[in-house]
C-alpha cells in the first residue's frame, strides 16, 4: 500500500516519541491496514526478545558497597608508563657516563694543548718501526723539550 | 551515622536528591550497564565506584548535573572507553563466567543459562560498540533526547538506527541456538 508507514516510524509511534499530530494519523492508519498492524507486532515481539536478553544477561548483585567504601577510595593518580622512566633512566646513565669520560681525558694537571707548537717525527719511520721503536719528542714555545719519549720499546 | 556520613549528605539543587539516595537508586544500574557492555565484573565494579566518586566529587564543588541519570551514564561510558582503550584484543564472548553458580539452581539449569549468555553475547558482538550502547541505553529507558546527549548524536537519528538495531540483533539472536534453548525454558 501506498501510504502505509514506514518501520522507523511505526518504532517511533511505539516508543510515543512522535508528534501528537503524526501519532493520531498513525493511530487512525493502523485501524483499517493489516500489513502495518503485522509490522507493529513484529516491532513490539523483536524488542520484547531484545529486552529480555539482556535482562538475562544481567548478573546478580548480592548487596550494594557500603558509602564509606567510596568516601574512602582516591581518585586513581596518571600512571607513568614505565618506558619512559627506562627512557629517562637512560638518558641520565648516559649523561653520567659522558661526563666521567670527559673527566678522565683532561684532568686538571693536565697543560693546555697550544703549549705545544711543533712535534719532531723521526724522517724514515719504517726503519724505524723496522727497531721496533719510534722516537718523540715534544718541544715547548721557546725551543726547549719538554718530552721525549721512546714508544714500542 | 557515621561522620564520613555527612559528607554524603550534599543536595543536588535541580532534583534536590541526597547523594546517598542516588546512590541507592543507580549503583546496581550502572553496575549492570557497564556489565552489559565489557562483560567484566572487576571493570563494572570499578567503574560504577569511580563514577560516583566523580558524582561525589562534583557535588562538592557545586557543579550539579542537571540530569544526574543521563551524566552517570556518559561518566561511565567515558570510563569505559578509556579503559577499553588499554585493552583492544579481549573479545567480548571471553569474559563471560561459564560456570557462574546460582545457589537455587540445578547444574542443568545452569549450564543452560550460561549457554543462553553466551549465545546473546555472541549476537551482541556483531553489533559496533556505539549500536551496543544504544541498545542498553533504550533498554534503560531513557528517552531518544537523552540518548542523543549521551552518544552525542542527532535525535532524529536515533529512532531509525534502534529500529535497525533491534531487527539485527533478532535476527542474530534467532540465527543461533538461544531461541532453541528458550522454547526448551519457555521464556519467550
Amino acid at each position: 500500500m501506498k501510504n502505509c508507514v514506514k518501520k522507523e516510524e511505526l518504532f517511533d509511534y511505539y516508543n510515543h516519541s512522535l508528534e501528537n499530530g503524526r501519532m493520531s494519523e498513525i493511530r487512525q492508519h493502523l485501524v483499517n491496514c493489516k500489513d502495518c498492524q503485522k509490522k507493529l507486532q513484529t516491532i513490539e515481539k523483536n524488542i520484547s526478545i531484545v529486552k529480555e536478553s539482556l535482562r538475562n544477561l544481567n548478573p546478580t548483585i548480592e548487596c550494594i558497597p557500603p558509602l564509606e567504601l567510596i568516601n574512602n577510595k582516591k581518585p586513581n593518580k596518571k600512571k607513568i608508563k614505565f618506558s619512559t622512566i627506562l627512557s629517562w633512566a637512560a638518558g641520565i646513565c648516559l649523561i653520567v657516563a659522558f661526563s666521567t669520560l670527559m673527566r678522565k681525558k683532561y684532568t686538571h694537571n693536565q697543560k693546555p694543548v697550544n703549549d705545544y707548537e711543533h712535534y719532531e717525527y723521526i724522517p724514515d719511520l719504517n726503519d724505524a718501526w723496522k727497531q721496533n721503536s719510534v722516537s718523540v719528542t715534544v718541544y715547548n714555545k721557546n725551543g726547549k723539550p719538554v718530552n721525549h719519549q721512546i714508544i714500542g720499546e | 551515622m557515621s561522620q564520613n556520613f555527612d559528607t554524603f549528605v550534599l543536595l543536588i539543587k535541580h532534583q534536590h536528591m541526597p547523594f546517598e539516595e542516588i546512590y541507592h537508586l543507580y549503583y546496581i544500574k550502572i553496575y549492570q550497564f557497564v556489565y552489559r557492555i565489557s562483560f567484566s565484573e572487576q571493570d563494572s565494579e570499578d567503574i560504577a565506584q569511580e563514577v560516583f566518586l566523580s558524582l561525589h566529587n562534583e557535588i562538592k564543588k557545586n557543579k550539579h548535573p542537571i540530569n544526574t541519570k543521563a551524566w552517570l551514564y556518559r561518566c561511565a561510558l567515558n570510563k569505559y572507553i578509556n579503559i577499553n582503550k588499554k585493552k583492544k584484543n579481549i573479545q567480548l564472548t571471553d569474559n563471560i563466567n561459564l560456570y557462574e553458580k546460582d545457589f537455587f539452581n540445578t547444574i542443568e539449569t545452569d549450564i543452560i543459562q550460561n549457554e543462553q549468555k553466551k549465545a546473546i553475547a555472541k549476537a551482541l558482538s556483531k553489533l559496533t560498540p556505539k549500536e551496543q550502547v544504544l541498545l542498553n541505553l533504550y533498554n534503560d529507558e531513557f528517552s531518544y533526547k537523552e540518548i542523543s546527549e549521551i552518544l552525542e548524536i542527532k535525535p532524529t537519528s536515533v529512532g531509525k538506527t534502534l529500529s535497525r538495531v533491534i531487527e539485527k540483533l533478532t535476527t542474530h539472536i534467532k540465527s543461533s541456538s538461544y531461541e532453541e534453548l528458550c522454547k526448551e525454558r519457555r521464556i519467550v
